[in-house]
């Protein structure tokens, strides 16, 4: 008796749960407005990083835009995997830059991105007098998947 | 409930004594230092690895990259080497039997055990959290933290940044454990009880390779071991670390329950 009941009981809440997963799982949690946004504020954040570890003025630049694409999955333009960025600012001291970003995207929300052609540059921290890769050409970032935005329109 | 601190003192005092846990300990202290030394003497980082490229640049970075490897690949096996056969092992010897004649209860003996598996394999987690955390500050120092967000983050606030991390990291890990104690229970086998919640770790892993469905990716293990990102990021975001206690304490509850009903109902004269 106790073990139709438990079937009874189980079957639904397993079909439930199937239906939940199956539904929900029709939105990526890598989105390209999510990579988009968090792209472009940890960019200006690194910037500003790199200038405050160079002992400069800490400026942000004014970002004009920031695209990106997913590389592997073009057609859903959404998920893990390489994307590129490409990111248009103008520097404090007024020059323009169209910088191309490689931005490798784990399934767990978090990415490295690389400034393709700057990748291995490095500047002097001024506080601990030693060469360090610099944050305004390649950084770390992670975006939050609960925040509910799933819009996946490109 | 002194029926149950006693058996917990006894098993503390066997798992400490056993060879296994001694080695993986060991090995736990050596190998952030190992790490870091050989990283410090090659000329490129990981950089294709979260914190990978502040690795020279900050002490902490060590301990938080560390984190991630573990998340990924030790966590489950350090669960498994220490709790997979703490049950199985009495059944292996032969000594349940006379376990459960003496004055201590069926009960007892489960959580006895249970607190015991538990207890060593939050200490593996805290011992490789001071070695890697030691092995940064020792090798490259205690420069500010450059966060996921960007942000540098003074040295004195990263202590408790990096600490904060490891805490969080510590439910999932009992989930591995509660589940080799259950197939230590189900099974009776010490070999099963170890490979199983293994390789239940590498298909989880494995599955989070996958461009497959995000909403299994957030029901495994992995994904509240990695909660601990949004916790240092900023501005931080704490939706998957309250996601992921529910969906660990899922784990526990279910992998809890499930080897103390086998265990109740074991026939051990039989045995």
């Amino acid at each position: 008796m106790a073990h139709r009941l438990c079937w009874r009981a189980a079957v639904p809440a397993a079909l439930a749960l199937g239906m939940v997963t199956a539904v929900s799982g029709c939105t990526p949690d890598v989105t390209r407005e999510r990579v988009q946004d968090d792209v472009s504020t940890t960019f200006v954040h690194s910037y500003k990083t790199s200038q405050k570890m160079q002992d400069r003025p800490v400026e942000a630049p004014k970002l004009s835009s920031t695209v990106c694409h997913n590389e592997l999955n073009k057609v859903a333009d959404a998920g893990p995997g390489s994307w590129s960025c490409e990111i248009k600012y103008t520097a404090p001291d007024g020059e323009h830059h169209d910088d191309e970003f490689v931005v490798l995207v784990d399934s767990l929300a978090c990415y490295q991105a690389f400034n393709g052609a700057k990748r291995d540059k490095e500047i002097l921290d001024t506080t601990t007098h030693r060469k360090v890769p610099d944050p305004a050409v390649g950084f770390d970032g992670c975006f939050n998947v609960y925040d509910g935005r799933t819009n996946t329109a490109k | 409930m002194s029926a149950v601190a006693a058996v917990y003192r006894v098993e503390c005092r066997k798992l400490i004594a056993q060879n296994r846990v001694r080695t993986v300990l060991a090995v736990l202290v050596a190998a952030p230092w190992i790490f870091i030394v050989l990283l410090l003497h090659q000329d490129r980082l990981p950089l294709e690895t979260l914190y990978g490229r502040y690795l020279t640049t900050t002490g902490y970075a060590t301990s938080l990259v560390t984190l991630v490897f573990a998340t990924q690949w030790v966590f489950p096996l350090i669960a498994s080497l220490i709790s997979g056969d703490i049950f199985s092992s009495e059944e292996t010897q032969g000594t349940l039997k006379t376990i459960l004649t003496r004055s201590v209860g069926r009960d007892s003996v489960f959580w006895g055990k249970l607190g015991a598996a538990f207890s060593f394999t939050v200490l593996a987690v805290a011992v490789l959290a001071v070695s890697s955390l030691l092995a940064g500050l020792v090798s490259v120092g205690g420069q500010p933290v450059t966060t996921v967000g960007a942000t540098l983050v003074p040295g004195d606030h990263a202590v408790g940044m990096v600490a904060v991390s490891w805490v969080i990291v510590v439910l999932p890990v009992l989930g591995f454990a509660a589940m080799a104690v259950a197939v230590s229970i189900v099974t009776r086998s010490s070999v099963l009880g170890v490979i199983i919640p293994v390789v239940i770790g590498l298909v989880m892993q494995m599955y989070t390779f996958l461009n497959a469905w995000d909403t299994v990716r957030h029901l495994l293990l992995n994904t509240p071991m990695s909660a601990w990102r949004g916790v240092l990021d900023r501005p931080a975001y704490l939706d998957p670390l309250q996601h992921g206690v529910l969906v660990s304490l899922g784990y526990i509850v279910v992998a809890t329950a499930l080897g103390f009903v086998v265990f109740r109902r074991r026939n051990v004269t039989a045995g």
